[in-house]
Protein backbone atom coordinates (compact mmCIF):
# COMPACT_ATOMS: atom_id res chain seq x y z
CA UNK A 1 0.00 0.00 0.00
CA UNK A 2 2.62 2.74 0.75
CA UNK A 3 4.53 1.99 -2.34
CA UNK A 4 1.55 2.94 -4.10
CA UNK A 5 1.00 5.79 -2.21
CA UNK A 6 4.90 6.91 -2.82
CA UNK A 7 3.97 6.05 -6.25
CA UNK A 8 1.31 8.01 -6.61
CA UNK A 9 3.22 10.47 -5.18
CA UNK A 10 5.70 10.76 -7.19
CA UNK A 11 3.78 11.08 -10.25
CA UNK A 12 1.98 14.04 -8.99
CA UNK A 13 5.29 15.94 -8.31
CA UNK A 14 6.76 15.46 -11.90
CA UNK A 15 3.69 16.92 -12.96
CA UNK A 16 4.46 19.72 -10.87
CA UNK A 17 8.27 19.97 -11.66
CA UNK A 18 7.05 20.90 -15.16
CA UNK A 19 5.05 23.16 -14.45
CA UNK A 20 7.10 25.35 -12.52
CA UNK A 21 9.98 28.01 -14.01
CA UNK A 22 13.81 26.38 -14.41
CA UNK A 23 15.24 24.96 -11.43
CA UNK A 24 18.70 26.57 -11.10
CA UNK A 25 19.03 28.63 -8.51
CA UNK A 26 17.63 27.86 -4.78
CA UNK A 27 16.06 29.62 -1.34
CA UNK A 28 19.02 29.76 1.25
CA UNK A 29 17.23 27.04 3.51
CA UNK A 30 18.90 23.40 2.69
CA UNK A 31 16.85 20.71 4.16
CA UNK A 32 17.81 16.96 5.19
CA UNK A 33 16.38 13.57 5.39
CA UNK A 34 18.20 10.89 6.75
CA UNK A 35 16.37 6.86 6.79
CA UNK A 36 18.14 3.88 7.69
CA UNK A 37 17.25 0.33 7.57
CA UNK A 38 18.47 -2.79 8.77
CA UNK A 39 18.69 -5.68 6.66
CA UNK A 40 19.47 -9.13 7.42
CA UNK A 41 22.08 -9.76 4.64
CA UNK A 42 25.81 -9.50 4.48
CA UNK A 43 27.36 -6.02 3.96
CA UNK A 44 28.92 -7.74 1.13
CA UNK A 45 25.53 -8.86 -0.21
CA UNK A 46 23.85 -5.42 0.27
CA UNK A 47 26.44 -3.32 -1.19
CA UNK A 48 26.25 -5.60 -4.09
CA UNK A 49 23.15 -4.08 -4.76
CA UNK A 50 23.37 -0.57 -3.46
CA UNK A 51 26.64 -0.42 -4.81
CA UNK A 52 25.44 -0.99 -8.64
CA UNK A 53 24.50 2.36 -10.18
CA UNK A 54 22.83 1.09 -12.51
CA UNK A 55 20.68 -1.36 -11.21
CA UNK A 56 18.63 0.83 -8.79
CA UNK A 57 15.71 -0.36 -11.10
CA UNK A 58 15.88 -3.83 -9.65
CA UNK A 59 15.43 -2.74 -5.98
CA UNK A 60 13.35 0.78 -6.32
CA UNK A 61 9.68 0.24 -6.58
CA UNK A 62 9.59 3.99 -7.91
CA UNK A 63 12.03 3.33 -10.40
CA UNK A 64 10.31 1.77 -13.96
CA UNK A 65 14.36 1.85 -15.90
CA UNK A 66 17.69 2.79 -15.16
CA UNK A 67 20.80 2.90 -17.16
CA UNK A 68 24.07 4.57 -16.28
CA UNK A 69 26.83 6.02 -18.47
CA UNK A 70 30.02 4.92 -17.46
CA UNK A 71 29.04 1.96 -14.76
CA UNK A 72 30.47 2.77 -10.95
CA UNK A 73 32.77 5.21 -12.02
CA UNK A 74 32.98 9.02 -10.55
CA UNK A 75 31.22 10.79 -12.81
CA UNK A 76 29.32 8.48 -14.23
CA UNK A 77 25.23 9.47 -15.20
CA UNK A 78 22.35 7.32 -14.76
CA UNK A 79 19.07 7.90 -16.16
CA UNK A 80 15.51 6.89 -14.61
CA UNK A 81 12.40 6.28 -15.38
CA UNK A 82 9.83 7.02 -13.03
CA UNK A 83 6.83 4.47 -13.25
CA UNK A 84 3.75 6.77 -14.06
CA UNK A 85 6.40 9.29 -16.28
CA UNK A 86 8.69 11.74 -15.66
CA UNK A 87 12.41 11.32 -15.33
CA UNK A 88 15.70 11.62 -12.74
CA UNK A 89 19.12 11.87 -14.34
CA UNK A 90 22.11 11.45 -11.63
CA UNK A 91 25.61 11.45 -11.49
CA UNK A 92 28.17 9.93 -9.25
CA UNK A 93 30.31 12.90 -7.28
CA UNK A 94 32.17 9.95 -4.95
CA UNK A 95 32.01 6.11 -5.08
CA UNK A 96 34.10 4.30 -1.81
CA UNK A 97 33.79 0.49 -2.57
CA UNK A 98 36.12 0.05 0.46
CA UNK A 99 34.08 1.69 2.84
CA UNK A 100 30.43 1.16 1.13
CA UNK A 101 30.19 5.15 0.62
CA UNK A 102 28.40 6.41 -2.73
CA UNK A 103 27.99 9.62 -3.39
CA UNK A 104 24.82 11.05 -5.77
CA UNK A 105 24.23 14.40 -7.12
CA UNK A 106 20.73 14.86 -8.62
CA UNK A 107 20.25 17.21 -11.76
CA UNK A 108 17.45 19.81 -11.16
CA UNK A 109 14.12 19.56 -12.95
CA UNK A 110 13.62 15.84 -12.13
CA UNK A 111 10.84 13.93 -10.50
CA UNK A 112 11.53 15.23 -6.51
CA UNK A 113 10.54 18.67 -6.54
CA UNK A 114 14.10 19.75 -4.90
CA UNK A 115 17.26 21.29 -6.54
CA UNK A 116 20.47 20.94 -5.87
CA UNK A 117 19.98 17.89 -4.55
CA UNK A 118 22.89 15.29 -3.07
CA UNK A 119 22.52 11.95 -1.25
CA UNK A 120 24.97 9.72 -0.30
CA UNK A 121 24.03 5.97 0.65
CA UNK A 122 26.35 3.96 3.06
CA UNK A 123 26.19 -0.09 4.14
CA UNK A 124 27.56 -0.47 7.41
CA UNK A 125 27.69 -4.12 9.57
CA UNK A 126 25.03 -4.14 12.20
CA UNK A 127 25.06 -6.97 14.70
CA UNK A 128 24.64 -10.37 12.42
CA UNK A 129 23.21 -8.36 9.52
CA UNK A 130 23.81 -4.98 7.51
CA UNK A 131 22.71 -1.28 8.18
CA UNK A 132 21.62 1.15 5.08
CA UNK A 133 21.76 4.81 5.66
CA UNK A 134 20.06 6.37 3.01
CA UNK A 135 20.52 10.58 3.30
CA UNK A 136 20.00 13.85 1.35
CA UNK A 137 20.36 17.33 1.00
CA UNK A 138 18.70 19.30 -0.73
CA UNK A 139 16.40 22.77 -1.51
CA UNK A 140 12.98 23.22 -2.09
CA UNK A 141 11.84 23.55 -5.50
CA UNK A 142 10.63 26.82 -5.87
CA UNK A 143 13.70 29.40 -5.47
CA UNK A 144 12.11 32.58 -4.20
CA UNK A 145 10.43 33.45 -0.95
CA UNK A 146 6.75 32.50 -0.22
CA UNK A 147 6.61 29.38 -2.00
CA UNK A 148 3.54 27.61 -3.21
CA UNK A 149 2.46 24.62 -0.57
CA UNK A 150 3.39 22.04 -3.22
CA UNK A 151 7.04 23.27 -4.07
CA UNK A 152 7.79 24.50 -0.01
CA UNK A 153 10.02 23.07 1.80
CA UNK A 154 7.91 20.67 3.43
CA UNK A 155 6.70 19.48 0.28
CA UNK A 156 10.20 18.75 -0.61
CA UNK A 157 11.09 16.78 2.54
CA UNK A 158 8.14 14.84 2.17
CA UNK A 159 8.74 13.51 -1.67
CA UNK A 160 12.07 13.01 -0.66
CA UNK A 161 11.67 11.17 2.90
CA UNK A 162 9.08 8.98 0.49
CA UNK A 163 11.85 7.66 -2.28
CA UNK A 164 13.94 7.02 0.82
CA UNK A 165 11.67 5.47 2.73
CA UNK A 166 9.85 3.33 0.19
CA UNK A 167 13.45 2.75 -1.65
CA UNK A 168 14.82 1.15 1.75
CA UNK A 169 11.74 -0.55 2.78
CA UNK A 170 12.04 -2.14 -0.87
CA UNK A 171 15.44 -3.28 -0.52
CA UNK A 172 15.11 -4.90 3.05
CA UNK A 173 12.14 -7.15 1.24
CA UNK A 174 14.05 -8.09 -1.91
CA UNK A 175 17.26 -8.88 0.22
CA UNK A 176 16.03 -10.49 2.69
CA UNK A 177 13.50 -12.94 0.27
CA UNK A 178 15.33 -16.80 0.05
CA UNK B 1 23.58 40.52 31.99
CA UNK B 2 24.84 38.30 34.20
CA UNK B 3 23.11 39.69 37.47
CA UNK B 4 19.98 39.73 35.84
CA UNK B 5 19.92 35.99 35.85
CA UNK B 6 16.83 34.73 37.15
CA UNK B 7 16.76 31.47 39.27
CA UNK B 8 14.53 29.61 36.90
CA UNK B 9 16.37 26.35 36.40
CA UNK B 10 15.51 23.39 34.10
CA UNK B 11 16.66 20.30 32.80
CA UNK B 12 17.65 20.10 29.27
CA UNK B 13 19.45 17.73 27.27
CA UNK B 14 21.04 16.59 30.22
CA UNK B 15 22.30 19.85 30.72
CA UNK B 16 21.24 22.57 33.89
CA UNK B 17 19.85 25.40 32.08
CA UNK B 18 19.34 29.26 33.55
CA UNK B 19 17.06 30.83 31.99
CA UNK B 20 17.62 34.74 31.05
CA UNK B 21 15.70 37.56 29.87
CA UNK B 22 17.03 39.03 27.65
CA UNK B 23 16.44 42.81 27.21
CA UNK B 24 15.19 44.07 23.63
CA UNK B 25 15.65 47.18 22.09
CA UNK B 26 14.35 48.85 18.97
CA UNK B 27 12.08 45.90 18.29
CA UNK B 28 10.01 45.44 15.60
CA UNK B 29 8.25 42.14 16.37
CA UNK B 30 7.37 41.22 19.39
CA UNK B 31 9.94 38.11 19.91
CA UNK B 32 10.10 36.77 23.44
CA UNK B 33 14.09 36.18 22.96
CA UNK B 34 15.08 34.05 25.83
CA UNK B 35 18.71 33.10 26.25
CA UNK B 36 19.64 29.62 27.81
CA UNK B 37 22.32 29.26 29.25
CA UNK B 38 24.07 25.64 29.78
CA UNK B 39 25.94 26.00 32.97
CA UNK B 40 26.19 28.37 35.87
CA UNK B 41 27.30 32.18 34.81
CA UNK B 42 29.45 32.56 37.14
CA UNK B 43 31.80 29.68 35.57
CA UNK B 44 31.89 31.11 31.86
CA UNK B 45 35.42 32.67 31.44
CA UNK B 46 34.66 35.70 29.33
CA UNK B 47 38.28 35.91 28.39
CA UNK B 48 37.49 32.36 26.36
CA UNK B 49 37.50 32.74 22.65
CA UNK B 50 33.99 32.18 21.50
CA UNK B 51 32.25 30.71 18.28
CA UNK B 52 28.48 31.90 17.53
CA UNK B 53 27.01 29.40 15.09
CA UNK B 54 23.35 30.07 13.14
CA UNK B 55 21.57 26.91 13.78
CA UNK B 56 19.05 27.38 10.44
CA UNK B 57 16.97 24.71 11.46
CA UNK B 58 16.34 25.09 15.31
CA UNK B 59 16.31 28.63 14.72
CA UNK B 60 18.85 29.47 17.22
CA UNK B 61 22.53 30.30 17.54
CA UNK B 62 24.86 28.14 19.65
CA UNK B 63 27.53 30.20 21.83
CA UNK B 64 30.13 27.96 22.43
CA UNK B 65 33.29 28.17 24.65
CA UNK B 66 35.80 26.90 21.97
CA UNK B 67 39.11 26.51 24.79
CA UNK B 68 36.53 24.42 27.08
CA UNK B 69 34.96 22.95 24.00
CA UNK B 70 31.53 23.17 24.72
CA UNK B 71 28.25 24.97 23.94
CA UNK B 72 27.89 27.56 27.14
CA UNK B 73 24.18 28.78 26.01
CA UNK B 74 21.73 28.51 23.05
CA UNK B 75 19.76 32.36 22.05
CA UNK B 76 16.19 31.83 19.85
CA UNK B 77 16.31 34.16 16.82
CA UNK B 78 14.31 35.15 14.21
CA UNK B 79 13.59 32.17 11.95
CA UNK B 80 16.45 30.39 9.82
CA UNK B 81 19.62 32.43 10.94
CA UNK B 82 21.72 31.60 8.60
CA UNK B 83 24.70 34.39 8.11
CA UNK B 84 27.04 36.28 11.01
CA UNK B 85 28.96 38.58 11.14
CA UNK B 86 31.63 39.09 14.72
CA UNK B 87 32.32 42.59 15.54
CA UNK B 88 35.92 42.10 17.70
CA UNK B 89 36.28 46.40 18.29
CA UNK B 90 32.66 46.27 20.24
CA UNK B 91 32.55 43.07 20.94
CA UNK B 92 29.21 42.47 18.97
CA UNK B 93 27.30 39.62 16.69
CA UNK B 94 25.18 40.38 13.91
CA UNK B 95 23.18 37.82 12.73
CA UNK B 96 21.25 37.51 9.34
CA UNK B 97 17.67 35.32 9.31
CA UNK B 98 16.76 34.55 5.88
CA UNK B 99 13.30 33.56 6.27
CA UNK B 100 12.71 35.79 9.70
CA UNK B 101 13.64 38.31 7.52
CA UNK B 102 15.14 40.32 9.65
CA UNK B 103 18.99 41.46 11.20
CA UNK B 104 19.28 40.39 14.96
CA UNK B 105 22.22 42.26 17.13
CA UNK B 106 23.72 40.47 20.07
CA UNK B 107 26.45 41.73 22.84
CA UNK B 108 29.29 38.65 22.53
CA UNK B 109 29.95 39.16 26.24
CA UNK B 110 26.68 39.53 27.90
CA UNK B 111 24.61 38.11 24.98
CA UNK B 112 21.91 40.17 25.40
CA UNK B 113 19.86 40.45 22.55
CA UNK B 114 20.01 43.96 22.32
CA UNK B 115 18.08 45.21 18.65
CA UNK B 116 16.33 43.23 15.93
CA UNK B 117 15.43 44.63 12.75
CA UNK B 118 13.05 43.03 9.93
CA UNK B 119 14.71 44.06 6.65
CA UNK B 120 12.77 41.94 4.24
CA UNK B 121 14.02 40.16 1.69
CA UNK B 122 15.50 37.27 2.21
CA UNK B 123 18.88 38.79 4.06
CA UNK B 124 21.63 36.20 3.65
CA UNK B 125 25.60 37.45 3.83
CA UNK B 126 26.11 39.70 6.33
CA UNK B 127 29.02 41.80 7.20
CA UNK B 128 30.19 44.20 10.03
CA UNK B 129 32.75 47.38 9.03
CA UNK B 130 36.16 47.16 10.99
CA UNK B 131 35.14 50.30 12.63
CA UNK B 132 32.16 48.68 14.02
CA UNK B 133 29.57 51.35 12.86
CA UNK B 134 27.86 50.33 9.53
CA UNK B 135 26.36 46.60 8.90
CA UNK B 136 26.17 45.08 5.46
CA UNK B 137 23.62 42.40 4.70
CA UNK B 138 23.11 40.98 0.82
CA UNK B 139 19.56 40.32 -0.01
CA UNK B 140 19.45 37.53 -2.13
CA UNK B 141 16.32 37.36 -3.13
CA UNK B 142 15.15 41.14 -3.85
CA UNK B 143 19.14 41.84 -5.49
CA UNK B 144 19.91 44.55 -2.86
CA UNK B 145 22.76 45.11 -0.58
CA UNK B 146 21.54 46.92 2.57
CA UNK B 147 23.40 49.38 4.79
CA UNK B 148 22.45 49.29 8.70
CA UNK B 149 23.34 51.07 11.06
CA UNK B 150 25.49 49.24 13.52
CA UNK B 151 23.96 51.05 16.34
CA UNK B 152 20.27 50.59 16.37
CA UNK B 153 19.81 48.37 12.42
CA UNK B 154 18.46 51.37 11.29
CA UNK B 155 18.50 50.68 7.78
CA UNK B 156 20.56 53.52 6.04
CA UNK B 157 20.96 52.85 2.50
CA UNK B 158 19.79 49.99 -0.12
CA UNK B 159 21.07 49.28 -3.13
CA UNK B 160 20.48 47.21 -6.19
CA UNK B 161 23.22 45.13 -7.08
CA UNK B 162 23.77 41.79 -8.83
CA UNK B 163 21.64 38.47 -9.38
CA UNK B 164 21.85 36.38 -6.10
CA UNK B 165 24.06 38.45 -3.84
CA UNK B 166 25.81 36.18 -1.61
CA UNK B 167 29.06 35.98 0.79
CA UNK B 168 30.41 39.71 1.34
CA UNK B 169 33.72 40.90 3.14
CA UNK B 170 35.11 44.94 3.71
CA UNK B 171 38.50 45.76 3.47
CA UNK B 172 40.54 46.78 6.22
CA UNK B 173 40.48 50.39 5.78
CA UNK B 174 36.63 50.06 5.55
CA UNK B 175 36.75 52.03 2.06
CA UNK B 176 35.73 48.86 -0.22
CA UNK B 177 33.45 46.29 -0.18
CA UNK B 178 33.75 42.99 -2.18
CA UNK B 179 30.46 41.14 -2.70
CA UNK B 180 30.08 37.90 -4.72
CA UNK B 181 26.97 38.37 -7.20
CA UNK B 182 26.31 34.38 -7.37
CA UNK B 183 24.33 34.20 -10.26
CA UNK B 184 26.50 36.71 -12.71
CA UNK B 185 29.47 34.95 -11.68
CA UNK B 186 31.02 37.78 -10.65
CA UNK B 187 32.69 39.88 -7.68
CA UNK B 188 31.52 43.35 -7.17
CA UNK B 189 34.18 46.10 -5.78
CA UNK B 190 32.00 48.62 -4.10
CA UNK B 191 33.04 51.85 -2.65
CA UNK B 192 31.56 52.09 0.77
CA UNK B 193 31.55 55.81 1.03
CA UNK B 194 29.85 56.66 -2.69
CA UNK B 195 28.15 52.90 -2.60
CA UNK B 196 29.41 53.40 -6.11
CA UNK B 197 30.86 50.55 -8.28
CA UNK B 198 34.38 50.01 -8.98
CA UNK B 199 34.47 46.82 -10.92
CA UNK B 200 32.75 43.53 -11.54
CA UNK B 201 35.53 40.87 -11.65
CA UNK B 202 34.93 37.98 -13.41
CA UNK B 203 35.23 34.52 -11.48
CA UNK B 204 34.24 30.93 -11.54
CA UNK B 205 30.89 29.66 -11.95
CA UNK B 206 28.61 30.37 -8.73
CA UNK B 207 30.83 32.18 -6.22
CA UNK B 208 29.32 32.02 -2.73
CA UNK B 209 31.60 32.91 0.06
CA UNK B 210 34.25 35.63 0.15
CA UNK B 211 37.90 35.66 1.97
CA UNK B 212 39.97 38.55 2.26
CA UNK B 213 43.47 38.71 3.80
CA UNK B 214 44.68 40.76 6.95
CA UNK B 215 45.69 43.04 4.94
CA UNK B 216 43.42 43.28 2.39
CA UNK B 217 45.38 42.85 -0.72
CA UNK B 218 44.41 38.91 -1.71
CA UNK B 219 40.72 38.08 -2.03
CA UNK B 220 39.26 34.33 -2.85
CA UNK B 221 35.65 34.08 -4.11
CA UNK B 222 34.38 29.96 -4.18
CA UNK B 223 33.13 28.79 -6.34
CA UNK B 224 30.39 26.35 -5.96
CA UNK B 225 29.85 25.11 -9.67
CA UNK B 226 32.93 25.21 -10.67
CA UNK B 227 34.61 23.03 -8.15
CA UNK B 228 37.50 26.06 -7.80
CA UNK B 229 38.59 29.11 -6.03
CA UNK B 230 39.21 32.58 -7.65
CA UNK B 231 42.31 34.15 -6.26
CA UNK B 232 41.86 37.71 -6.98
CA UNK B 233 44.42 40.44 -6.26
CA UNK B 234 42.41 43.43 -4.70
CA UNK B 235 44.83 45.93 -5.79
CA UNK B 236 44.97 45.43 -9.53
CA UNK B 237 41.19 44.07 -9.51
CA UNK B 238 41.75 40.87 -11.78
CA UNK B 239 42.04 37.07 -11.13
CA UNK B 240 45.38 36.24 -10.56
CA UNK B 241 44.98 32.28 -10.16
CA UNK B 242 42.22 29.69 -10.02
CA UNK B 243 42.32 26.45 -8.33
CA UNK B 244 40.89 23.57 -8.11
CA UNK B 245 39.71 21.91 -4.85
CA UNK B 246 37.05 19.67 -3.51
CA UNK B 247 33.05 19.18 -4.82
CA UNK B 248 30.73 22.24 -4.22
CA UNK B 249 33.03 24.41 -2.17
CA UNK B 250 31.69 27.03 -0.05
CA UNK B 251 33.25 29.37 2.15
CA UNK B 252 37.43 29.99 3.17
CA UNK B 253 39.21 31.96 5.58
CA UNK B 254 42.84 33.24 5.58
CA UNK B 255 45.24 32.29 7.69
CA UNK B 256 48.03 34.69 8.52
CA UNK B 257 50.54 33.00 6.41
CA UNK B 258 48.53 33.59 3.73
CA UNK B 259 46.72 29.94 3.31
CA UNK B 260 43.88 29.78 2.25
CA UNK B 261 41.16 27.05 3.84
CA UNK B 262 38.24 25.98 1.81
CA UNK B 263 35.46 23.80 3.25
CA UNK B 264 34.18 21.31 0.49
CA UNK B 265 30.26 20.43 1.39
CA UNK B 266 29.96 17.50 -0.70
CA UNK B 267 33.54 16.19 -0.43
CA UNK B 268 33.34 16.43 3.79
CA UNK B 269 36.68 18.37 3.76
CA UNK B 270 38.75 21.27 3.42
CA UNK B 271 41.33 22.23 0.92
CA UNK B 272 44.26 24.26 2.02
CA UNK B 273 45.68 26.43 -0.76
CA UNK B 274 48.77 28.08 -0.89
CA UNK B 275 48.04 31.46 -2.52
CA UNK B 276 51.25 32.74 -3.24
CA UNK B 277 52.24 29.70 -5.16
CA UNK B 278 48.17 28.63 -6.18
CA UNK B 279 48.30 25.40 -5.23
CA UNK B 280 47.00 22.68 -3.32
CA UNK B 281 48.64 21.76 -0.46
CA UNK B 282 46.39 19.62 1.61
CA UNK B 283 43.07 17.99 2.07
CA UNK B 284 41.15 17.38 5.38
CA UNK B 285 38.82 15.53 6.44
CA UNK B 286 36.29 17.04 8.45
CA UNK B 287 32.38 16.60 9.06
CA UNK B 288 29.94 16.41 6.52
CA UNK B 289 28.84 19.25 4.52
CA UNK B 290 31.08 21.87 6.17
CA UNK B 291 30.23 25.67 5.69
CA UNK B 292 31.48 28.24 7.65
CA UNK B 293 34.91 28.28 8.54
CA UNK B 294 37.19 30.21 11.03
CA UNK B 295 40.42 30.99 11.90
CA UNK B 296 41.71 32.47 15.75
CA UNK B 297 44.44 32.50 17.73
CA UNK B 298 45.78 28.97 16.34
CA UNK B 299 42.50 27.19 15.92
CA UNK B 300 40.70 26.05 12.51
CA UNK B 301 36.75 26.19 12.79
CA UNK B 302 34.65 24.51 10.84
CA UNK B 303 31.01 24.18 11.03
CA UNK B 304 29.22 20.81 9.63
CA UNK B 305 25.95 21.24 9.06
CA UNK B 306 25.13 17.50 8.29
CA UNK B 307 26.61 16.60 11.41
CA UNK B 308 25.13 19.39 13.33
CA UNK B 309 28.97 20.22 15.21
CA UNK B 310 31.93 22.75 15.01
CA UNK B 311 34.89 21.26 14.64
CA UNK B 312 37.81 22.71 16.53
CA UNK B 313 41.55 21.95 14.65
CA UNK B 314 45.18 22.33 15.70
CA UNK B 315 46.26 24.53 13.03
CA UNK B 316 49.57 23.63 12.97
CA UNK B 317 48.61 19.39 13.39
CA UNK B 318 45.61 19.70 11.50
CA UNK B 319 45.01 17.57 13.92
CA UNK B 320 40.83 17.54 15.40
CA UNK B 321 41.08 18.74 19.42
CA UNK B 322 37.11 19.14 19.57
CA UNK B 323 33.81 18.64 17.98
CA UNK B 324 31.33 20.70 19.57
CA UNK B 325 27.51 19.64 19.13
CA UNK B 326 25.59 22.50 17.77
CA UNK B 327 21.79 23.01 16.61
CA UNK B 328 19.56 21.92 13.81
CA UNK B 329 21.46 22.72 10.84
CA UNK B 330 24.09 24.50 11.84
CA UNK B 331 25.72 26.88 9.31
CA UNK B 332 27.93 29.71 10.39
CA UNK B 333 27.98 31.51 7.16
CA UNK B 334 30.92 34.98 7.84
CA UNK B 335 32.58 35.51 10.54
CA UNK B 336 31.73 33.76 13.60
CA UNK B 337 34.51 33.93 16.49
CA UNK B 338 34.63 36.45 18.59
CA UNK B 339 38.20 36.78 20.76
CA UNK B 340 37.23 36.81 23.41
CA UNK B 341 37.01 40.30 26.24
CA UNK B 342 41.03 40.69 26.06
CA UNK B 343 41.02 41.12 22.59
CA UNK B 344 38.77 44.50 22.79
CA UNK B 345 39.99 47.91 22.37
Amino acid sequence: MRLTQALAGITTLTLLSFLSPLAQAHGPTRQKVTEEITINASPDAVWKVVGDFAGIANWHPAVEKSEATKGNEVGSVRTLAIKGGGKMVEEIEGYDAENKVIKIRALDGGAVPATNFSMMMAVAPEGSGAKVTWRGAFYRAYTNNDPPPDQNDEAAVKAVTSVFKSGLESLKAKLEKK
Amino acid sequence: MINKACALGFLLVNLFFICVHAEQANLNTPLLLKVQFSESLGNIPDHHPRAFVTNQGSHDLSVMDVALGKEMARIPLPESPAGVAVDNTFGMVFVSSPDGRAVTKIDAQSLEVLATQEVAGGPVGIAVDPSGKRVYVSDWYNNQLLILDAENLKVLHRISVGHVPAGLVISPDGDRLYLAERDDNQLAVLNTHSLERIASIPVGLHPFGVAMDALGKTIVAVNVQSNDVSIIDALALNEKARVSVGISPYCAVFSDDGRVFVTNQHSDSVSVIDTVTAQLIKTIRVGAFPEGIEIDQGLLFVVSWMEEELDVIDLKTLKMIHKIPAGKNSRGFGRFIWSGAHHAN
